[in-house]
């Protein structure tokens, strides 16, 4: 008769709903393979925290340890070999897992260490562009007029330009500059150089959402209530993109990642720490005497963390999407 | 009409166009004419069924009158204010009194916020029944027949029907005096919208609320309404009340619409009048009477002027935009397809 669920016991208990978010988390651990490339995207997370709190807290764990030498120069990876350690007087046999460089350093090692290099430099630069990106989306989207036309016209002009002379020219500025007391340098100067860069994609998507939700009846009904433009944007409309921003975020990660190694290749990044792309800088000479592995440890880990992100990101798209539920 | 005292809601001549921007320096080059001129008057406690097939204006109306979008010309005078100058701190009070209910049970709630947030939205936003209102949102559920068990659910856990409930309950939050429902039940089975249909007579007669009931079906016009107005192309075609309207239309319109409703009965012949052609586009409407393209009746004479909406008989009981009222041929028409 009535069109009331029937609810199996007559407590007053209020019964516990599920968001969308819990739904579409649901479904996201049922992909066993997103869930795979979500642990191996959280292990490097956890290795560049681990680096991190090492070098605060000083814990001298060996394997973050990248400066120490472990052994002649160009030692092939598990090969045995002979040689005497500084300060040491009789030689000693050792091996090295994936080889050493020109100053003897593991190569395991560094790649290991760079980790820190590229996570730190992806979020920080993904926060920025979020912090520019989505509220300039939002206040263009929702309020259009001139405020939209003077906003897509910033992010029209700053997309012509090619995003890595961009970033090349950010950082080659910044790294001069003190930014509130603190000096820009190395891989600092590169993430806000990112930042604020990179807004551009995430501000036109968000633009486009907003407008797209709008006009839909649920904000109509707000602004029927007398909901103040604030609310309308806080509460009804940012919730429901933020699936979008979180999407965004991990496939835009991939990309901050990939533009942190050219940046170093460029010889604009991280000067005197490893990082991916000058570990590839490095093995331009190294592979003319069939020096291989380290710039195999550098393209072996990019590519790993690229993969997982690239799997994981399209498996929250698809789960975390309302329109593309299956089930 | 009666007395004015009585009248809770006066709309004169109210307009609404939407500009058509063109080019590159977005020229507006024409006007969309949505509502075109419409005037009524709702009764405290009545219900005015506003009807007409989609496009003809009708959530335009509805939503002018929220004051969701500008309106371009007339008046609207609610409880003796108007609201169209309303000044900031009044119309706040405009909009605890005036509530809209909407037509897509899906699209009308947020789907990220649970049913005590939407419930309880208007309670948070007007800052009444501060510190019970979770109280207050389990009263409202309980009164348009939900359990408030489900407080903490969303949207998506909801029937369409059910969720048509919440969205009367959030209307019904701040104790409003008019409801402006928007095809509430046209996106419900059958069986739901006469639930819905009579929830809301309920609360009528219970809180003495009045309506204004948009739809396109006619027949759940003829159950609520108290008052009927036909829509056409941004005008208001015929107005009167209720059982004049349906068992004595005037305008060709109108006939030919009633003429469309589905007999119950099958061995009873009726004629249908099938109207040729489409519904002219409202930025170019026709000259003279909107409707004489696929009027019957229309002759050179409705090419060329517009009849406005006049009372038909003594007691101003029945208006309608049409010369022809009187006419043998509107009687043969409704005769044709009125015949028992």
């Amino acid at each position: 008769m009535t069109d009331r669920t029937p609810t199996t016991e007559n407590s007053n208990e209020p019964v516990k709903g599920r968001s969308l978010w819990a739904d579409g988390i649901r479904r996201l651990r049922k992909r066993k393979l997103a869930m795979v490339c979500f642990a191996v995207v959280m292990m490097y997370f956890m290795l560049a925290g681990l680096i991190y709190l090492n070098e605060v807290l000083d814990w001298k764990i060996t394997l973050f340890d990248w400066r120490q030498a472990v052994g002649p120069s160009y030692q092939k990876p598990w090969v045995g070999y002979e040689w005497t350690p500084e300060g040491q007087t009789a030689p000693q046999r050792d091996w090295v897992f994936f080889g050493t460089d020109f100053l003897g350093q593991s190569t395991w090692r560094k790649m290991i260490y760079a980790s820190k290099t590229s996570i730190t430099v992806a979020l920080f630069a993904s926060i920025i562009s979020i912090l520019i990106g989505v509220p300039m989306g939002a206040v263009a989207g929702y309020f259009r007029g001139w405020v939209d036309d003077t906003i897509v016209w910033l992010y029209t002009t700053v997309g012509t330009i090619p995003g890595i002379v961009l970033i090349m020219a950010f950082a080659v500025v910044l790294r001069a500059q003190t930014f509130f007391g603190a000096e820009l340098k190395g891989i600092t100067a590169v993430y806000v150089a990112m930042g604020l860069t990179s807004w551009v994609g995430i501000c036109r998507l968000i633009r486009g959402e907003i407008i797209k939700r709008k006009e839909s009846e649920y904000v109509l009904a707000a602004r029927a209530l007398g909901c103040s433009n604030r609310r309308i944007i806080f509460k009804h409309l940012l919730p429901n993109v933020f699936h979008v921003i979180i999407i965004d975020f991990s496939l835009r990660f991939v990309h901050f990642i990939h533009a942190e190694v050219i940046l170093s290749f460029l010889g604009l990044g991280e000067a005197d720490k490893p990082s991916w792309g000058a570990m590839i800088d490095a093995a331009r000479t190294e592979l003319a005497r069939n020096v291989w592995w380290e710039m195999a440890a550098a393209t072996v880990a990019i590519f790993v963390v690229s993969l997982a992100l690239n799997i994981f990101g399209d498996a929250l798209r698809d789960c975390l999407d309302p329109k593309l539920r299956t089930d | 009409m009666d007395e004015t005292s009585k009248k809770l809601i006066e709309v004169k001549d109210l307009k609404t166009h939407f500009p058509i921007r063109a080019g590159v320096l977005s020229r507006t080059v024409g006007w969309v004419k949505a509502v075109d001129g419409v005037s009524f008057s709702i009764q405290r406690g009545q219900t005015l069924g506003l009807v007409g097939e989609s496009g003809c204006g009708k959530t335009t109306v509805g939503r002018t009158l929220m004051r969701l979008i500008r309106a371009t010309g007339g008046s609207f005078e609610f409880d003796g204010d108007e609201v169209f100058s309303l000044p900031a701190g009044r119309m706040k009070r405009f909009r605890q009194e005036v509530q809209m209910m909407f037509q897509d049970p899906f699209g009308s709630l947020n789907p990220r916020m649970t049913v005590e947030d939407i419930i309880g939205e208007p309670l948070l936003v007007h800052r009444v029944a501060q510190g019970r209102r979770r109280q207050r949102v389990a009263e409202l559920m309980e009164k348009v027949g939900l359990s408030p068990q489900h407080l903490n659910r969303y949207p998506h856990e909801f029937s369409g029907g059910q969720r048509q409930r919440i969205g009367v309950a959030r209307a019904l939050a701040l104790d409003p005096k008019f409801l402006i429902c928007d095809e509430p039940v046209s996106a419900l089975d059958v069986s739901i919208q006469s639930q819905i249909i009579n929830l809301l007579q309920d609360l009528q007669s219970q809180l003495n609320l009045t309506y204004l009931f948009i739809a396109h079906d006619l027949a759940v016009v003829e159950h609520i309404s108290d008052w009927v107005a036909v829509m056409y192309l941004g005008h208001i075609v015929e107005y009167a009340n209720r059982d004049t309207l349906y068992t004595n239309p005037l305008h060709p319109y109108t006939v030919s619409l009633l003429s469309a409703i589905p007999e119950p009965t099958p061995n009873r012949q009726k004629k249908r009048i099938v109207l040729k052609g489409e519904v002219p586009s409202p930025s170019n409407p026709p000259s003279g009477c909107p409707f004489h393209p696929r009027c019957p009746l229309a002759e050179k004479r409705c090419a060329e002027e517009n009849q406005r909406l006049e009372a038909k008989d003594a007691s101003g009981q029945h208006w309608a935009a049409c010369w022809k009222t009187t006419d043998e041929k509107i009687r043969q028409l409704r005769s044709q397809s009125f015949s028992d």
